[in-house]
């Protein structure tokens, strides 16, 4: 009985043991993170960087502030960037390794040397990256885990084809090429159900170029993406309207020249109008005009030039009705 | 602002070097390449070693179109990648490297903007002809 009590105990320490190993074993599949397995040559450094992109205008900068994280690689070509640290939502980010003899911050775009990925991903997710060919670039590298990543691959490879298109062709020919390739690109912004997705294609498909001819487009997108507040957004919003402001603007500015520009033709006309009805005036209204001007009272005029208050008021009278005028304190003003 | 430039042609390539020292005065400049027929491949490489600022690299085609907008060093984000040793005086170190597969014949211009820089920077361009 004893016996048979300590052979269950050990099946189930075995069974315990047993599943503990197989826990282990799976846990790395499991555990969200960035796996890599690659085979790099003895030109490139064994260490990869982890670039958080800010914003999808700043996918080609190149600054060690955006490095979040370095990993090296092993011997076997593995490496593996914790995400615990990265925020929920998906993000933009970029990995890349640099040869051996240039700075960490190197970026090398086009060619085969390709030395970075573009890739979505938040801190839930699991993305593995692998190559199969032995000194392989970064450009071979295939990246699987998280679904957005499939569709980022897709327009990757469209921008190759057109990257790769014979530049020494016909400019016509070329022009064809790059609209196929932004009408493609808005094809799928419109239709891709990933936020992120969609943006980076628009933001492939040269759209500060398309915007103004296509506006109703954009509106649209934006529209659909309302509720999306992310700083990608924030940007895209940001540099869709001032478009819109700045013509606002220079609406603004032009009514404002407008308008200054009348005032400155109405001021000299009625300056100009003064000036000749002042040469109607007789010789002793002009002298009146004049201590008019110097805003003299109609008992000061008089003493000034020896005549009666009321025949200045008469002067004064006959001044204004020639000049057109209300008062005697627009004599003044002018 | 310095400069200096230099030609190297080879049998079958084409090198041209370009050294700008920057300060927080400097404003646009423009590098001309000329590629003539029978070039493969074009590569741009700009090498720049900031303290301040940031610098814009644009790449425009012959039709004056632009082929590329890179930017190196960041106004607030200057600083040595986690896990390097610091420096003394925080400092940018960057590389980028646009390359063309047959590029369109003519004068290929690189328009590089500095904002408030304090930077050294090479820009060099390798064209190489097909055999």
């Amino acid at each position: 009985m004893a016996l048979s009590k300590m052979k269950w105990g050990f099946l189930l320490l075995a069974l315990v043991a047993l599943d503990s190993t197989i826990a282990s074993e799976k846990q790395p599949h499991e555990k969200p993170g960035i796996y890599g397995d690659i085979k790099l040559d003895s030109a490139w450094n064994p260490v990869v960087y982890l670039s958080l992109i800010p914003n999808f205008e700043e996918r080609f900068t190149m600054a060690s502030g955006y490095i979040v994280e370095k990993a090296n690689i092993d011997a076997q070509g593995r490496f593996y960037f914790s995400t615990s640290f990265l925020p929920e939502e998906d993000a933009f980010y970029r990995i890349h390794i640099s040869k051996k003899g240039d700075p960490p911050s190197t970026l090398i775009i086009g060619g085969n040397d390709e030395n970075f990925k573009f890739f979505i991903t938040n801190k839930n997710e699991r993305i593995e990256i692998g190559s199969t060919v032995d000194g392989s670039s970064v450009r071979d590298f295939e990246l699987t885990g998280y679904a957005p990543n499939v569709q980022l691959a897709t327009i990757k490879q469209w921008a190759d084809v057109v990257d790769s298109a014979n530049f020494a062709g016909t400019q016509i020919k070329r022009e064809l090429i790059e609209n196929a390739f932004a009408e493609k690109m808005r094809l799928l912004a419109d239709t891709n159900s990933n936020a992120l997705v969609s943006l980076f294609a628009l933001y492939q498909s040269d759209f500060e170029k398309n915007k103004t001819v296509n506006e109703s487009f954009y509106e649209d997108f934006l529209e659909k993406w309302k509720a999306e507040d992310s700083e990608y957004f924030k940007l895209f919003r940001a540099q869709f309207h001032p478009a819109k402001s700045s013509s606002f603007l220079l609406w603004m500015l032009g009514a404002g020249c407008f308008i200054v520009g009348f005032g400155i033709a109405f001021f000299i006309y009625r300056k100009k109008e003064t000036e000749s009805s002042i040469a109607e005036l007789s010789v002793q209204e002009r002298k009146i005009y004049k201590l008019l001007e110097e805003g003299l009272s109609n008992k000061e005029i008089s003493e000034a030039h020896n005549i009666g208050v009321n025949t200045v008021k008469s002067h004064v009278s006959s001044i204004l009705s020639k000049l057109k005028m209300k008062s005697r304190k627009e004599i003044m003003r002018d | 602002m310095l400069s200096s430039f230099a030609i190297v042609a080879q049998s079958n390539e084409l090198n041209t070097q370009n050294s700008l020292f920057l300060n927080e005065k400097s404003k646009e400049q423009s590098i001309k390449v000329e590629v003539a027929g029978g070039v493969e491949n074009l590569q741009i490489q700009i090498r720049c070693s900031l303290t301040k600022g940031e610098v814009i690299v644009e790449l425009f085609d012959p039709e004056e179109k632009r082929q590329g907008k890179f930017t190196v060093g960041s106004k607030d984000n200057l600083g040595t990648p986690k896990g390097e040793k610091e420096q003394n005086e925080p400092r940018e170190d960057g590389k980028l490297e646009k390359i063309v597969v047959n590029p369109a014949n003519g004068i290929w211009t690189i328009k590089i903007t500095p904002t408030k820089t304090k930077a050294k920077i090479d820009v060099r361009s390798n064209q190489k002809y097909s055999k």
